[in-house]
Formats: structure tokens, sequence, C-alpha cells
């Protein structure tokens, strides 16, 4: 695909000319989005969805000072940058700078299109989905099961004043598989999410036997005492709470003064069996990106390495507040729910993150606690004052052990820490072991066992 | 487009499928937010067309933004639904309704200019940063969205309604001795911008409680009682047992059907919870919803005992309910699903000192962060004060309370005659749809046994 500048195009042109008129420097994001879904609930076909939306978010500069502004539509060209001049007079002078960044080679922009997706309609599969529904009902007798199979497709150019020009188009399937088992005093949901490039990437048979194996698991709740104890977080559950060591790392928070990491660049942090790196390339994450959102680019880096403070994560104005360089790091997400907003401002985020497996063997890992928790799942741990390291997540899923097994569910549980701590001194080992490739895409991590964790119950 | 294209277009579709939908919602939003170093304003504009359909028991959703392609969206909604497999999906009857809601504003804020309502939210920073040397940072934030909504179904609803949501927030972090923390106060009407002046009264005692925070002790890890303030008992009721009402989540299991029976027990005598949606003013007022249903105060459990819950109109058919103009969407690009408009604790009888009777060891809970739904349910406390022999004791700082659906509700013990509904910034979030205008009332309560994630 050769790329094709939406400053090509009449009404952004336009647009263009007239923000050039009325101000000193301006950016245009514009996000066209293209999403299509097919759902099965309690084992029965339920219906499709479709979302057609085309966004453009402008970022404008005159005389030193920045407004924002977001349109669905760039009609009426004029009219839009004379309001978005008057915007701009309603801000503080704010020294942001466009870059003209470089362009990425035409095969990196193009590395997530995927044109094999280019006619795919979810509802043709139906016929397919209701046969693996069929097998989730029969893997997990009594619950009601359902699927959701979506394909997206995003594309994203940028534009500014500085002469940068870029975009690209990205294409994926998700997949959501859902199991309901419900009792008198016991609700147990669960689910799989898978992302890829195909069917056959999402391994949809598979992830049916997964989620019947932790049904099955899930089976039996067992009582269990409040205390500090080994913890198995499996990478799901070490990605959720890892929250607090993203919110660290921010640079917004380093320019506020806010990250316990402050000063502490080039010092360990962690334990030296920790490292993380930040790789914005990986296939079939819907993080990965060609540049960021304000065009910076991106690039392979340690975040963390063997323990050792090694970056922090930049936006151009984090880094500008912070003293140091933007790193990519600037993404346009919803807050909470993984997707895509030109509505929302460009703030500092990871792309995808990578821990490097460790040499245990999950079984050893598991077999060598004697009494402990195994957390499947851990949710809400990003809720509170987490920029501290400090963080409180519940177990959604997860499993008592005993004697070197996982032995019942464990129900109402806190899981309580300081991620600091946590991947510090408590870390015990990391498993060589790591999930299916369609899972957690953006979160590529090992098993972790970590000792002395607080985990309180009802 | 107008109307009438509308109904045209409804009619000449309904005549080949059950039900069909078009919503043309049109937004305005201004969101303003300050630190002591950064600002921005952003403006967002944005209007499009929610087309849904429903034949051979099968739904079909599509969203566009160009007017000129609504017929051959529907067109091909239409298509969609009739190839499908036949499904299961039914809608219970409602009366169409014929209704123009108008927006009747105590103070407009349009009629505000962004220029004051800047200088008014600097104030705040400048008060914020200025009332403590601890203070680090300090952040006023304002959001205002002005929505007009359309509705034609071809069973006959033509409705509009203009609808105003905006709230502030405030929040001072200090830091102090290694320890950072912090403190917030919002606040939120549909009809009133003077609620954002009212948060000057409380910015100095936002930035008194950081700063206090900073020298805290962590609170004790363990299961204890604990008495919740309104506003943090208003996140217990919809964090605790507002989603798990929600008709959606429940309806496709056969299982959690029986579970969530209308005459099941799940509290004592004292607990009554609803969801209301009538008081103009609210962020959670809802005159009709997202189908045309007309919105109600909805009980759900009355005296301990699960009375309704809260049904868009397949859910409703599925469990052989009533809609209780429960279908919302958060805008265009979103089809309607269950959610909650005012979620409340309805008042009880006892004061706030017969909370305190009896509570050898506990810890008084307030404000709160957010929290997390489903059987076992969170929510992160602002501030807390450890009880001790019936009397508050010190303040401690970063607890996280967890409960379960079953039990939790069982182990509220005392309901306080102090109900108020309470307004805060930011909203509900469910299936990628956040925030959702929502508001809560609830009065202090006490509940014995809870888990708390602490030290």
């Amino acid at each position: 695909m050769s790329y094709h500048s939406m400053s090509e195009e009449k009404p952004v042109a336009a647009l263009r000319r007239a923000l050039a008129a009325e101000t000193d420097a301006h950016e245009i994001y514009r996000l066209a989005r293209r999403a299509d879904s097919v759902s099965f609930a309690a084992g029965r076909f339920e219906g499709v969805d479709s979302a057609r939306e085309t966004a453009l978010a402008i970022r404008a500069v005159r005389r030193g000072r920045v407004a924002f502004a977001v349109t669905g539509s760039p009609g009426r060209p004029a009219a839009l940058a004379r309001e978005i001049a008057d915007l701009c007079a309603m801000n503080e002078r704010r020294p942001l700078r466009f870059r003209s960044n470089p362009v990425p080679p035409d095969e990196a922009l193009a590395a997530h299109e995927h044109p094999a997706l280019a006619g795919f309609a979810p509802a043709d599969l139906a016929p397919e989905l209701s046969r693996i529904v069929r097998r989730l009902r029969r893997a997990v007798p009594g619950a009601a099961v359902g699927i959701d199979l979506s394909r997206h497709e995003e594309r994203i150019d940028l534009a500014n004043s500085a002469g940068h020009s870029a975009g690209y188009l990205r294409r994926g399937l998700s997949a959501a598989l859902k199991v309901d088992l419900a009792r008198p005093g016991d609700l147990l949901e669960l689910a799989v999410a898978r992302e890829g490039a195909s069917l056959d990437e999402l391994d949809l048979p598979e992830a049916v036997d997964a989620l019947a194996e932790k049904a099955r698991r899930a089976a039996r709740p067992v009582p269990f005492a409040s205390g500090r104890m080994p913890v198995v977080f499996s990478p799901q559950a070490l990605g959720d709470i890892l929250c607090a060591l993203e919110a660290g790392l921010s640079g917004m928070a380093l320019a506020l003064g806010l990250t316990p990491l402050k000063n502490r660049l080039g010092e360990r942090i962690v334990s030296e069996r920790f490292t993380l790196l930040e790789d914005p390339f990986l296939a079939g994450s819907y993080r990965s990106v060609p540049f960021d959102d304000e065009g910076t680019p991106v690039a392979r880096r340690a975040l963390i390495e063997r323990g050792v403070l090694k970056g922090f994560l930049h936006t151009v104005e984090s880094a500008r507040m912070a003293g140091g360089e933007p790193t990519g790091n600037a993404l346009r997400m919803k807050p909470i729910f993984e997707s895509r907003d030109a509505r929302a401002r460009p703030r500092v985020s990871r792309t995808n993150l990578v821990v490097p497996p460790g040499d245990a063997k999950l079984d050893d890992l598991i077999a060598g606690v004697k009494d402990g928790l195994y957390a499947d799942t851990v949710i809400g741990s990003f809720i509170g004052n987490v920029v501290t390291g400090h963080f409180s997540g519940n177990l959604w899923l997860g499993f008592r052990i005993r004697d070197g097994r996982l032995d019942g569910r464990v129900k109402n549980a806190l899981i309580t820490g300081d991620i600091y701590d946590i991947l510090g001194p408590r870390l015990v080992a990391l498993s060589r072991e790591t999930p299916h490739p369609a899972e957690q895409r953006s979160a590529r991590l090992p098993w972790c066992l970590a000792d002395g964790v607080a985990v309180s119950c009802a | 487009m107008k109307i009438d294209t509308m109904r045209r277009l409804a009619a000449k579709f309904g005549k080949r499928l059950d039900e069909v939908e078009i919503r043309r919602h049109e937004t305005e939003k201004l969101d303003m937010s300050f630190t002591d170093r950064l600002e921005s304003v952003q403006t967002d504009r944005s209007a499009g067309f929610a087309l849904r359909v429903f034949a051979r028991g099968v739904s079909a959703f599509a969203c566009t933004d160009d007017a000129d392609s609504v017929e051959a969206t529907l067109a091909s909604l239409a298509r969609a639904v009739e190839a499908a497999p036949a499904g299961t999906v039914r809608l219970a009857p409602a009366a169409p309704i014929r209704c123009t809601h108008r927006f009747r504003p105590r103070e407009d804020p349009r009629l505000v200019p962004v220029a004051a309502k800047k200088r008014l939210l600097k104030g705040f920073v400048r008060r914020l940063k200025a009332r403590s040397p601890h203070v680090v940072a300090s952040s006023a934030s304002y959001h205002e969205s002005f929505d007009r909504i359309r509705l034609v179904t071809s069973s006959g609803t033509v409705a509009s309604a203009d609808r105003l949501d905006l709230y502030a927030a405030v929040a001072a972090t200090a830091h102090r001795d290694g320890v950072t923390q912090l403190d917030h106060e919002s606040t939120g009407s549909s009809v009133d911008f003077g609620v954002v002046r009212g948060l000057s009264a409380l910015l100095d005692g936002t930035v008194d409680m950081a700063v206090a925070l900073t020298r805290a002790p962590k609170a004790e890890a363990g299961k204890t009682t604990v008495i919740l303030d309104p506003q943090l008992a208003c996140v217990f009721v919809h964090e605790a047992f507002g989603h798990t009402a929600e008709a959606d989540g429940i309806c496709d299991s056969p299982e959690k059907m029986k579970i969530m029976r209308p005459g099941t027990r799940f509290g004592s005598d004292l607990l009554t919870i609803f969801d209301g949606g009538l008081e103009a003013g609210s962020r959670g007022h809802l005159p009709f919803d997202d189908e045309g249903t007309p919105g109600e105060r909805t009980p759900v459990i009355d005296r301990g005992i699960l009375v309704g819950l809260l049904h868009s109109r397949a859910t409703a058919a599925a469990m052989k309910a009533r809609p209780t103009g429960s279908a919302r969407a958060i805008d265009w690009r979103n089809p309607p699903i269950v959610r909650m408009r005012c979620t409340c604790i309805g008042p009880g009888p006892h004061s706030f000192a017969q909370m305190l009777e009896g509570v050898k060891r506990g810890l008084y809970c307030r404000k709160s962060v957010g929290g997390t739904g489903g059987e076992a349910f969170t929510f992160s406390v602002g501030h807390a004060y450890e009880i001790r022999d019936g009397r508050i004791g010190r303040l401690v700082r970063d607890a996280k309370l967890s409960g379960n659906l079953f039990t939790t509700l069982r182990k509220i013990d005392r309901v306080g005659d102090d109900f108020r509904v309470v307004e805060n910034a930011g909203g509900c979030g469910k299936r990628g749809q956040f925030p959702l205008p929502v508001a809560y009332g609830a009065p202090h309560i006490r509940i014995r046994d809870v888990v708390v994630g602490g030290a």
C-alpha cells in the first residue's frame, strides 16, 4: 500500500488552509472507524452490530495559546477555524510545538492492515460460531454461554503544520467467549478474550477448552483465611496489578512530581529478576502502532532492565515539562475500555508491554507452594491512589493452593500491596511459560510467584 | 433529517420488520481541565443516527453520521435480520409515547462565557495550591454536554428531549515525608451551573484532608463493622446491587433468573433500594429512555425482599416483566442497554449516634474513589476514621472495601434517617459505554463484617 495523505482530500485541505489563515500552527488527527460484530447469548444467536464513524480532533496554536476541538466533519472550514482561534484565546500560553517527524516506511505503516480481513463479515460466520457455542455448552453443562466476535477497522491519519503527514490502516478480529454459571449463593462469570488477524489465530476451539477447564476448577468454592502468603499471579492478574507500575512510569506523573520513581533513573527499583520492555510492533495487538498519536516515532526499549529503571513514558508535553524527549507514548485511548477515541486528548499511554519469561516451570511454581493462592483474574486494581504504587484488587477468579495443588475456588478476597514490594523483595520467580499467543496481546507476561502478599477475605 | 422523514422511514421498514428505532442524537460538549501547570479547553460536536431493527427474534444495530445513508443502512439491517438464523429476542409491548421534554435551566451554562468558567476554575486551582505548602498538585475540571435527542419508532413513538449534563471536580494532592495522598470534591446537575460555584465552599476542606492523610496511618486490613457516609453508601448500592439488578445480566441464564426471582430475600427489613430518575435537576433525570419507555421510580428491594429489576423491552419480554425505562445509550454510536438512573437506598430510622452504638472496633468510611460490581464487589474509600468503643477515632488512609452480593446486604443492620441525593462527577461504565450520567441517593448505613483491604 502506498500512503495517501488525507491532506489531498478537498475537505481536509480546505480545513487546513482555513486553520493556517486563523492560527499559527495546527494538527489534525482523524480516526475513521468501522466495527462489525455478531453475538450469541444464552447459546442462541442474538444479533449483529455495525458502527461507522469518522472524527477529526484538532489542536491549534495561536499566539502561543493552544486549543482543542473535535468535530465529525470538516464542513464549514472557515467557521470552524475561526471558532478554534477564539478557543485559543481562552487558554493560557503553552509552548506546544508540532514536529515534522520521520514517517515510517510503507511496510511499517501497512504492518497491521491484514488485507484478508477487508471483506470479512462476522455475520457470515454465524453457522461456525453456532458450532463453537454448542461445543461450549457441551463442555460446560448447565451454563449460559455466549460469544461475541468483532471485526474492527481503523484508519488513522495525522497531519500538522510542521509538515508531518502520515497515516495507517489497522484491521483486526476480537472474540470474547463467556460462561455464566449460577447456583444459589454463587454466581460465576468467566470469560476468555482473544485478538488476532484471522479466525485461525483466535483458535476458538482451544479457547473453549481453556474456559471449560477454568469452569471445572472453579466448581467448588472453598474456605480461605486472610493473611500474608505466597501468590501465583496468572499473566492476566499480573497485568491488572501492573497498572500501579504503569502509573509510576508515566512521564506526566514524573513532570508533576507525583511518582515515587522521581530521581531514580538508573537505580534498582524492583528485583533484578524483573525486566519490563515496551514493544510497539507486536503482531496482533490493538496497541501496536507505527507512530504515536502525535506522530512521534516509536521504538522497542527497556523500561526496567534487571530491576533497574531505564526510562519513562512521555508525550510531547510531559517530555517538555520533565525536561526530556518524547518517547512515542501519546495515545488517544478511551478511559477504562481498550479502544481508541479521537475525542480523548493524547495522554501518556504505553503501547505493548513484555516481561521476558523466567526459568521456572509453572507446575513447579505451584508445586512449591504449601499454602497460598493462585490469582487467575484480579479486577479494579486501577481504582485509588495507584501512582504511589499501592493497589488493591478484587479477586474475580482465584484458587486455593494447598500442598502444591490447586484445590478449589477462593471467593470474596482482596489482594493488596505495593507493586514495588511485590516485584521487589517479594518476587520469587517468573515462569518460563507464557499464555496463548492470542490472549493478552498488549501485555505479554509470564506467571509470577510472589511471597508474603496480603490477602483479605470475608 | 426532519422528524417526518424519520417517521416515514420507520413506517416503511416497520412494514416488514417487528420494530424499527431511529434515534438522532446531537451533542455539543465542553471539557475544561486545569492544574497549576497545565490547562485545556476542548469542544466536541457530533451528530449521528442510531438505527436498530428487530425481526425473527434477532436484533441488528448500526450507527452512522451520514443522514444521507440512513435509508440504505436501514435496508441493510433489514436484510441482515431477514437472512440471519432465527433467534429468540422479543420485545415487551410498550405504549407509544408522543412527548417533548424541554430543557428548563436554573442557570444555563451555555449563557456563562467560557472565559468566566475558566476564571472560576483557575481560581479554584490557585486557592487549592495556596492553602498549604504540602500541596504538590491541584486540579479543577469541568464538563458540560448538551444533547438533542429525537426518537421515532415504527410502533408510533415520537419523542424529543433536550438534555443537559454538567459536572465539576476539584482535587488536591499533598506530599509529606514520602507519602502522597489526595482528596477531592465534585458536583453535578442537569439544570444548574450554580452548583459549580458551590465547590468554592469545599476547597479548604479538600486541602486540609489531603494534608492530614499524609500523616494518617494505613487502615488495618481485616473484617470489621463499617459505617458508610451517604456518598460512599451511594457507590456501595450502585456496585453492590445496582449492576446486579440490570436484567440484561440475568435474562440469558435460567439459573440466574431463579436466583434473582422476585420474592427472594437479600437483606434485612431495614433495606429498601430503588432506581429513581424523576427528579428534575439530577444527573440521573430521565423523562423517557432510549426505547421510548417513560421514566419511573423502579422499586428493586422492599424491606429486604427483591421486588423488581431494571428492564429494557427485550429483557422484560424474556423475563415476563414490564419495561422500566432503563434502556439507555450513551450516544448515537451505541445501542441502548440496561442502565441505572438514580440508584438509592431509602431512608431508615437510625440517627448517626445510633450507628455508633455498640461498635467496639470499626471504621467510619467517607467518600468514594470508585468501585467495581459483580457477586464480589469492591469500592475504594476516600478516607476513614477508626471507631473504638462507639467513638470516632483517628484518621486512616488507603482503605478498600469488598463485599458479596449474597451476604453483605444481609449484614446492613442500621439505616440512617439522613437520606440525601448525591451528584458526583464522572459516570457509570458498562460494555464500553462510559461515562454515562447517573446519580445516587442514600443515608448513612452500617454494615457488619466487611472485608477491608489496607495495610
